[in-house]
């Protein structure tokens, strides 16, 4: 009898072994972050830069409308979207539709805020940020450098069929990122941010698109200079460099590369009796994920004191540094941004 | 006792038995001790368990590595958890030191905490504050910011005591991200983790 079960246990072994392999493949597609083992091989014919470039050029180059939804740490929002290209001129519309009414203007690097109830107007020219659907303008090989792309499948998102891809970071100082890209087209449709474990710390996504469409630039050009009525704010942003800031990154944190230094107010609107607070704001990016320094003026009525912070992907250190204050926020771990703020070293 | 010159058949055999729960005592204790030393033991006794689980559902059934890969992602999670920041030790009275060189270590100690991430050690202590802050009714904040008595802090005028937070995250945004997912919302929450 015991002999008889043993060896149907040894019998059914081979069998086990294969329903272990099946249950194995078929959870492979599903892969996420931070799960080294049962990652798909990648297909000879998926070519991880051409997958990022297409990314890239559809979001530099096609005209969409639709509707966009925010979530970050279970913060939702919504915004409605209005984007024109007409060759090499792009055109913007965003209007926020959740909290005070905001709609921004945009024509290439030309941006124009307003809140509408306030009657307040910000005029700024600003290099084009990276804002969903598109993705940093980095070049693919340099993303890879930092994140390795696996197609996990397709899927169905705001009536579009989609690629999902999954950028997973090769270090821990970075997140990974599962997108959704057009099929036909490679616009992205949906951009989660995943923590280590696969869980979404924020996900930025359409929920309706209508791709194409004739450009109607009149359409942002007009209200962009009917500004009547409006108090109309003109920040102005200076660039500067770190170093002649009296300040340097002492050790480089691994990937990130400085992508702009400029000094600023930090609100763009300020009040009458107060000038704006001006502050030197570095930026650093691996391709993908973005890193911003402050530095200012320690002032003890302003400055808590030193403490961490996170909300949604974003990440965020406080700390005094001498007469200095400085402030580290990027969409990476806490542990990378506070390795920013480690090894900033005051020079002078 | 049982050991590796015996025939695996009737190794195996008293494992499978051992499972049942059909052993006598003194022939377990063999069994266990055959488990403790011998790692093949360890395997086949791994697979029984395997193969029973398999059999009873699909859900049970998983690759070693899987565990592995568990282990794996519960290490780096663990590592990349958001730690507060630890507190600095209370400091040891020192006489002669003044209180701006006592706050200035106090900094340094404070500085030390990503390497003490880094290095994987997770100590959970510190404060974990979660501050919410609402805004009035979304009615009074336009009217406040028309009547043009407070300074505009972006979209979001009354937050007051995260406002602070919100115009760093809002600038890093404008220059880097773009859209701020909650961005105009009504509150958004900040996670603070202060140190002592």
């Amino acid at each position: 009898m015991r002999g008889a079960l043993a060896r149907s246990r040894l019998g059914r072994w081979s069998m086990a072994v294969a329903v272990t392999l099946a249950v194995t493949l078929s959870t492979a597609g599903q892969a996420l972050a931070g799960t080294p083992a049962a990652a798909p091989p990648m297909s000879a014919a998926v070519d991880a830069e051409s997958w990022l470039q297409r990314i890239q050029h559809a979001a530099a180059s096609m005209s969409y409308q639709g509707t966009l939804a925010y979530n970050a740490g279970g913060i939702y929002s919504s915004a409605r979207v209005l984007h024109y290209c007409d060759g090499r001129q792009t055109y913007e519309r965003i209007e926020q539709l959740d909290g005070e009414s905001r709609l921004q203007y945009r024509h290439n690097d030309q941006v124009v805020t307003l809140w509408p109830v306030a009657r307040r107007a910000v005029v700024e020219h600003r290099d084009p940020v990276a804002q969903f659907p598109a993705l940093p303008a980095a070049k693919a090989a340099r993303v890879l450098e930092h994140y390795e792309l696996q197609r996990l499948g397709q899927e169905r998102v705001a009536g579009q069929e989609a690629d999902v891809l999954l950028l997973k970071p090769r270090d821990r100082l970075r997140f990974a990122q599962r997108l959704w890209a057009h099929r036909d087209t490679g616009l992205l449709l949906r951009n989660d941010t995943l923590a280590p474990g696969g869980d979404v710390l924020e996900s930025s996504a359409f929920v309706d698109v209508r791709l194409g469409g004739k450009p109607q630039p009149e359409l942002i050009l007009k209200p962009m200079k009917q500004l009547d009525g409006y108090r109309v704010l003109r920040p102005q942003a200076e660039r500067t460099q770190l170093e002649a800031e009296g300040w340097v990154l002492g050790k480089p944190v691994p990937g990130f590369q400085l992508v702009s230094c400029t000094r600023r107010p930090l609100d763009v609107t300020g009040s009458d009796t107060e000038p704006p607070l001006q502050v030197i704001q570095t930026v650093f990016s691996d391709g993908l994920a973005q890193v911003s320094v402050f530095i200012e003026r320690y002032d003890a009525k302003r400055h808590p004191k030193a403490m961490g912070t996170s909300v949604g992907a974003s990440h965020t250190v406080m700390s005094r540094r001498g007469d200095w204050w400085l402030t580290v926020v990027g969409e990476v771990p806490m542990a990378t941004v506070q390795q920013f703020e480690a090894s900033l070293e005051r020079k002078r | 006792m049982l050991n590796r010159s015996e025939p695996s058949a009737a190794r195996r055999q008293q494992l499978s038995s051992l499972m049942d729960g059909d052993l006598s005592d003194a022939d377990a204790v063999g069994a266990c001790a055959q488990w403790r030393h011998d790692a093949q033991t360890r395997r086949d006794w791994h697979t029984y368990h395997l193969i029973g689980d398999v059999l009873r559902s699909d859900d049970l059934a998983s690759a070693p590595a899987r565990d592995e890969a568990f282990l794996q992602a519960l290490r780096q999670r663990l590592a990349a958890e958001p730690v507060p920041l630890a507190p600095a030790p209370v400091p040891v009275p020192q006489v002669a030191n003044g209180a701006m060189a006592r706050a200035r270590r106090r900094g340094r100690q404070w500085l030390m905490a990503p390497v003490a991430v880094a290095a994987g050690f997770v100590a959970v202590v510190g404060m974990l504050v979660v501050t919410r802050v609402m805004a009035p009714e979304p009615a009074t904040s336009p009217m406040l910011a028309a009547a043009g008595s407070l300074p505009a802090a972006g979209a979001s005028v009354v937050l007051v005591r995260d406002a602070q937070l919100d115009r760093y995250l809002a600038a890093h945004r404008s220059l880097a991200n773009g859209a701020m997912p909650g961005n105009g919302a009504e509150h958004r929450v900040h996670i603070v983790f202060e140190g002592q």
